[in-house]
This record gives C-alpha cells, sequence and structure tokens, in this order.
C-alpha cells in the first residue's frame, strides 16, 4: 500500500512539472500565432508595440476556456490509465 | 573537445538502448521443462537486477530469497531461465503481482521433448550467468508451434509514445528557446 501510495505521489509531481511546462508551450504557440496575424493585418504597427500587446491581451482572454487549453489537462489523465491498462493486462489474462 | 563530446555522446547512447532493452518487454517461444522455487542468494552487486525489497519479497536472516524459476528450452536447443518475481508498484513498472498464478501456468505448461507444448513467454531482463541475473517472466501464452513468434506490439507501442514524447519535449525546447517565457518578456 505504502508503495502504491508513493508511486501515486511520484506519478502526480512528474505530472504537475509536466502540465506546467505544457501550458507555458500551448500559451506561447497561440501567441507567436496572434503576433503573426497581427503583423500580417498591420504592416505599418508591426513588431513588439503597445497595440500588438492590446491585440494580444484581448485575444487571450478567452484562452483558459478553450479546447486546447483544456486538453493539456489530460496529462494527469492518461498516465493514470496507462498504468491501468498494464495492470490489467499482466495480471488478468 | 570534438572526440570527447562523440564518445559521450555514442556512450549516452549505447546506455539508453540498454536500458530500452532491459525495460521493454520481449517475447520468446520456448517449451518449459520445469518449474520450482529454490533459495536464491542475492549479491548486493546485482541487486538492481533483481525485485526490489518493497515488492513483497521476503528474505532471510542470511540475505537469502525464496524465488520461483522456469526452466525453458528454446526452439534450436539452447536453454533460457526465467526467474518469476513481483515487480510489485515499483520500478520496472509492470505492477506484477500473480506470481503464484503465472507459476500454475507454467507448471500446467510443462512438456517432455517428445510431446512439447510450445509457449510465448513475455519477459524484462537479460540472462547474465556470471551475475546470476535471470530475466522476469510476465505472460505466458500457447502458439502453435516452434516457429509461431508473436509480434511484440507492446514493446512497439512503447517506444513509440516514447518517440511522440521525445519530439514534443523538443518542440517544448524549440519554443522556448525561439521565444523564451513570453510572460518574462512581457514585462520588460
Amino acid at each position: 500500500m505504502a508503495a502504491l501510495i508513493r508511486l501515486f505521489l511520484v506519478m502526480f509531481v512528474v505530472q504537475l512539472v509536466f502540465y506546467v511546462l505544457l501550458r507555458i508551450y500551448v500559451r506561447s504557440l497561440r501567441i507567436e500565432r496572434l503576433e503573426n496575424r497581427w503583423d500580417a493585418r498591420h504592416p505599418d504597427q508591426a513588431g513588439d508595440t503597445p497595440a500588438r500587446r492590446a491585440f494580444i491581451a484581448r485575444s487571450m482572454v478567452g484562452f483558459e476556456r478553450s479546447l486546447k487549453a483544456r486538453l493539456t489537462a489530460l496529462v494527469f489523465v492518461l498516465p493514470t490509465l496507462a498504468v491501468l491498462a498494464i495492470v490489467i493486462a499482466v495480471n488478468w489474462r | 573537445m570534438y572526440y570527447a563530446r562523440v564518445v559521450v555522446g555514442v556512450l549516452f547512447g549505447v546506455l539508453v538502448f540498454a536500458f530500452l532493452d532491459y525495460t521493454l518487454p520481449s517475447r520468446e517461444t520456448v517449451r518449459i521443462s520445469n518449474t520450482y522455487n529454490r533459495l536464491t542468494a542475492i549479491p548486493p552487486s546485482a541487486a538492481i537486477f533483481w525485485a526490489a525489497d518493497s515488492a513483497g519479497t521476503v528474505e532471510n536472516a542470511q540475505g537469502q530469497r525464496d524465488v520461483r524459476f522456469i526452466d525453458t528450452i528454446r526452439p534450436n536447443g539452447r536453454v533460457r531461465v526465467y526467474r518469476n518475481e513481483d515487480t510489485g508498484w515499483v520500478w520496472p513498472p509492470y505492477f506484477k503481482y500473480d506470481s503464484a498464478n503465472l507459476q500454475a501456468e507454467a507448471t500446467n505448461l510443462q512438456s517432455s521433448a517428445q510431446e512439447p507444448i510450445w509457449v510465448s513467454i513475455t519477459s524484462y531482463g537479460w540472462r547474465m550467468p556470471w551475475l546470476s541475473t535471470y530475466p522476469n517472466a510476465i505472460s505466458i501464452n500457447t502458439v502453435s508451434g516452434p516457429e509461431d513468434r508473436p509480434v511484440n506490439w507492446p514493446a512497439m507501442l512503447i517506444c513509440g509514445v516514447l518517440l511522440a514524447l521525445l519530439v514534443l519535449i523538443w518542440r517544448m525546447w524549440a519554443q522556448f528557446r525561439q521565444r523564451g517565457l513570453s510572460r518574462l518578456r512581457k514585462r520588460t
């Protein structure tokens, strides 16, 4: 039982670290795409201008509720499912 | 400096390959000739090739364990000896705790050279006679004959998942190298 709890604690810590990194990555991809879109639409205001910063801040408002942001929570689900699948495949066949 | 980097890189590659080769499941078509358990001394030098102490194994005062073994013969006549130990909830992550059932299955499938029953044993680990290490049997399935070699799809699946993870981490690192942390950059 202690080994099982330790396994889940270790898994949770690894998942948490990976989740944070993945969130930073997905956010960064979205911001990059928004920057490129702004630069294409407003060639006269391209670059890191206040107008572009305001546009990106406005566009990122609903990001936490987007499908992509929510899918990153699968980081906490998939490893547990994989462990369950291995347990069943190894012990009940 | 260049040669040092090449040597370190090659050593790292060999280490990764050896690690995967040891940990991933492998399949072998064999005939079971005997099953037994025997008091086994586990030297500290080879302890990592045996089940962890916390996996439910009991050692006596002399540091010996009662380990289940499965003797098998390969189609080419050479022998292969498996141990049959629980891995429990620790490394490697097979979460195996049915070694008693597996031993019963193996005993049931025991056969003679005259009337062979061919089985495919899934296992992980290496047989190194000079270190007294044995592969750990995970599961046993009957096959139609010595030529029948089931595809080792679990190992392929794990390799595929690992490769996808590696690509993801590489993409994440490339994005970080290119843009840094956007939140930190915004403040400056």
